[in-house]
């Protein structure tokens, strides 16, 4: 058995505001180990993207511990979730977020250049993996010149330049059309298996969700293995 | 920190044109700065220029560069007269005696001040050559009833070379005696120093004859002493000539005699300085704006940068780095565009009088209306005919300085913003 990545412990999350308090996550224990591809499923606004938030130290949780690596995210300050979120994550969002004043290939080399590589060693990095997603010809082309699909594919190619421990994926193809959507989710699933990453993606696609190697269920802000 | 993505970033958010691009923002805030620069680099220089040319003139013609002022018992003898002329740095030592007098012609009178110079004080003397303008006749002092008159007395009076004026002063043999004092002496030259209060006082005589009329008690003796260096520093040579000078004499440096004149023109310009360092103040303003919208457009690219692990610190990088090139870019523009205003100022004044004066004479043509006067931006009479503009390196800089500051302050702000944006909230609203 491999070692777990990310483990989550009794973590909750609970928005309180003057009238109500709001509990958007429950109790949530799991782990994840090295190499597996984690789908989480559930309803809109069940807290998928909130339980994402916690694990990337983007939100902080009410309560429980998260460690991913050697880190115990909820513990860990502003400057030390930086460090965390660039040796540690690699994020896809449903939107692909590119810079807009960037080409595709510097918008993936970006990551790499954040964490301290050269420009040789973020260009290289960042060649292969747009090649790896089938878009070398379009490598110099800026966002605004890409389809939604391809956007999403330097995207991907984004989160794993940084060679991060976890890929956290909110809804990637939520923005898509059915043959883009099925394209990047071949994709995303290619590539992570290509270079053994972990992956934990978020979905409300219950067949996308049969693709994972673990699948859980976000219902009433409980996570239910399925 | 790394510096160099901070960079990177700040020079792609600079070359962004279009709908939504930093650049045109950005070139708005250049523009500003280099705009607000101008006027200060321009009252910096220009009046630096004014100011010397100024008391530049007011030395050579009147106070001279250093003065060394005999104690009222001493009568200076041209024997007695030490030769201060030999020191290294001195160009000019020349024995004069000043003192007041009521001059009268049969026209009019006035109470002038004598001025009793050598003879070939004219010969001598290049900065009086320079500065003084001869309206009528010659600077001749070679006979002893010869005078020079200043143009203002020379009209009241209404004397012209070739006339005759008296001169009445007043010698002291004891303590409450006065002794009153005609003289005759025939005008040789009307001259000019450009100022009317220096021209409506001044009457120069020979100064053989200023020591028969004018006794040690009621008139003033000093050696008039012209330096290489005027500008420069001059306690040195003043302890060197302190030295020398015989018992009796105290000696003063220009800025110690025309202190309040030159401390006015320094206030003056201090006061026009801070005015025009205001107008930087408000290009900061629009650094600050600028750099505000910019954080406020950016802020998803923000969040995202953050999310992919950039930091505060580094986000605040790319804010100060655009501030920072603001700056520079306005700031090289602005001092450039002053310096060349500064050192055309002269030309600019004569074209802007060409331009309002032939405008004038136009429209007075349409009009049938008879000529008149011509328009002058600075009235001779009080101020200098041409600026004299010396690039004051250390000024420039200064400002230079200053505008590169006030651009890093305007950028602080915006910066520690965007440095503080949390990713979850701008992503969450997406």
């Amino acid at each position: 058995m491999s070692e777990a990545v990310l483990i989550l412990k009794e973590v909750g999350k609970t928005y309180t505001s003057s009238s109500e308090k709001l509990t958007i996550l429950k109790n949530i224990s799991f782990s994840v180990e090295a190499g597996k591809i984690v789908v989480i499923t559930g309803e809109s606004g069940s807290g998928k993207s909130t339980l994402l938030n916690l694990i990337g130290g983007l939100d902080t949780p009410s309560y429980g511990t998260i460690e991913a690596g050697r880190y115990q995210v909820d513990a860990l300050r502003e400057e030390e979730l930086t460090i965390y979120r660039r040796n540690v994550l690699g994020l896809v969002f449903q939107f692909h977020y590119l810079l807009r004043e960037f080409t595709a290939l510097e918008n993936v080399m970006l990551p790499a250049r954040i964490a301290g590589n050269s420009r040789s060693e973020a260009r290289e990095k960042a060649e292969a993996l747009i090649a790896d997603v089938g878009l070398s010809d379009r490598r110099e082309h800026y966002p605004s010149s890409l389809s939604g699909g391809e956007r999403q594919r330097i995207a991907v190619a984004r989160a794993l330049v940084g060679e991060p421990l976890l890929i956290l994926a909110d809804e990637p193809t939520g923005n898509l059309d059915e043959g883009n959507s099925r394209m990047v989710e071949d994709l995303l699933f290619s590539v992570v298996r290509k270079h053994g990453k972990t992956l934990i993606l978020v979905t409300h696609d219950s067949q996308l969700a049969q693709r994972g190697d673990q699948h859980y269920n976000l219902h009433n802000g409980e996570l239910l293995c399925v | 920190m790394r510096i160099k993505v901070s960079l990177l970033i700040a020079g792609r958010y600079l070359k962004s044109a279009g709908a939504g691009g930093c650049l045109r923002r950005i070139r708005g805030a250049i523009l500003s700065v280099a705009l607000s620069l101008i006027p200060l680099i321009v009252v910096m220089e220009v009046s630096d220029g004014m100011i010397q040319g100024i008391t530049a003139r007011y030395l050579e013609l009147g106070t001279y560069h250093l003065q060394a002022v005999a104690g009222r018992d001493i009568e200076m003898t041209e024997s007695g007269f030490p030769r201060l002329e030999e020191l290294p740095g001195v160009s000019l030592a020349v024995r004069e005696r000043q003192g007041v007098a009521l001059a009268y012609s049969r026209e009019g009178r006035g109470g002038v001040t004598i001025r009793a110079v050598p003879h070939d004080i004219w010969e001598k003397d290049a900065g009086l050559r320079t500065y003084m303008e001869i309206r009528a006749g010659a600077f001749d002092l070679s006979t002893a009833d010869s005078a020079v008159v200043g143009a203002e007395i020379a009209a009241r009076l209404r004397v012209q070379p070739g006339d005759r004026i008296k001169v009445l002063t007043t010698r002291s043999f004891s303590a409450e005696s006065l002794m009153p004092r005609v003289s005759t002496f025939i005008v040789r030259g009307v001259v000019s120093t450009g100022y009317q209060e220096l021209d409506k006082l001044w009457i120069y005589i020979p100064l053989e004859r200023g020591d028969r009329i004018m006794s040690r008690q009621t008139s003033r003796q000093i050696i008039g002493i012209k330096i290489d260096e005027p500008f420069g520093p001059l306690s040195a040579l003043s302890w060197e000539l302190r030295g020398i000078l015989p018992q009796g004499f105290r000696l003063f440096t220009w800025n110690e005699l025309e202190y309040a004149q030159y401390m006015s023109f320094q206030t003056t310009r201090y006061l026009l300085v801070f005015i025009m360092a205001l107008i930087i103040c408000v290009a900061a303003v629009n650094i600050f704006s600028s750099l505000v919208m910019i954080q406020i457009e950016k802020r998803e690219e923000i969040a995202i940068l953050k999310s992919l692990g950039m930091s505060g610190a580094e986000i605040s990088g790319v804010f100060i780095f655009l501030g920072l090139i603001v700056g520079c870019v306005g700031t090289f523009l602005g001092v450039a565009s002053g310096l060349a205003i500064s050192v055309s100022i002269n030309q600019i004044i004569a074209a802007v009088e060409t331009c309002v004066n032939g405008a004038r004479d136009f429209l007075r043509g349409l009009l049938f209306l008879p000529g008149a006067e011509r328009v002058r931006i600075f009235n001779p009479d009080f101020y200098l005919e041409h600026i004299p503009i010396t690039v004051n390196l250390r000024d420039l800089a200064l400002a230079a300085g200053f505008s590169l500051l006030v651009a890093l302050l305007a950028a602080w702000i915006p910066s520690r913003g965007a440095g503080k944006i949390r990713p979850l909230e701008v992503l969450r609203r997406h």
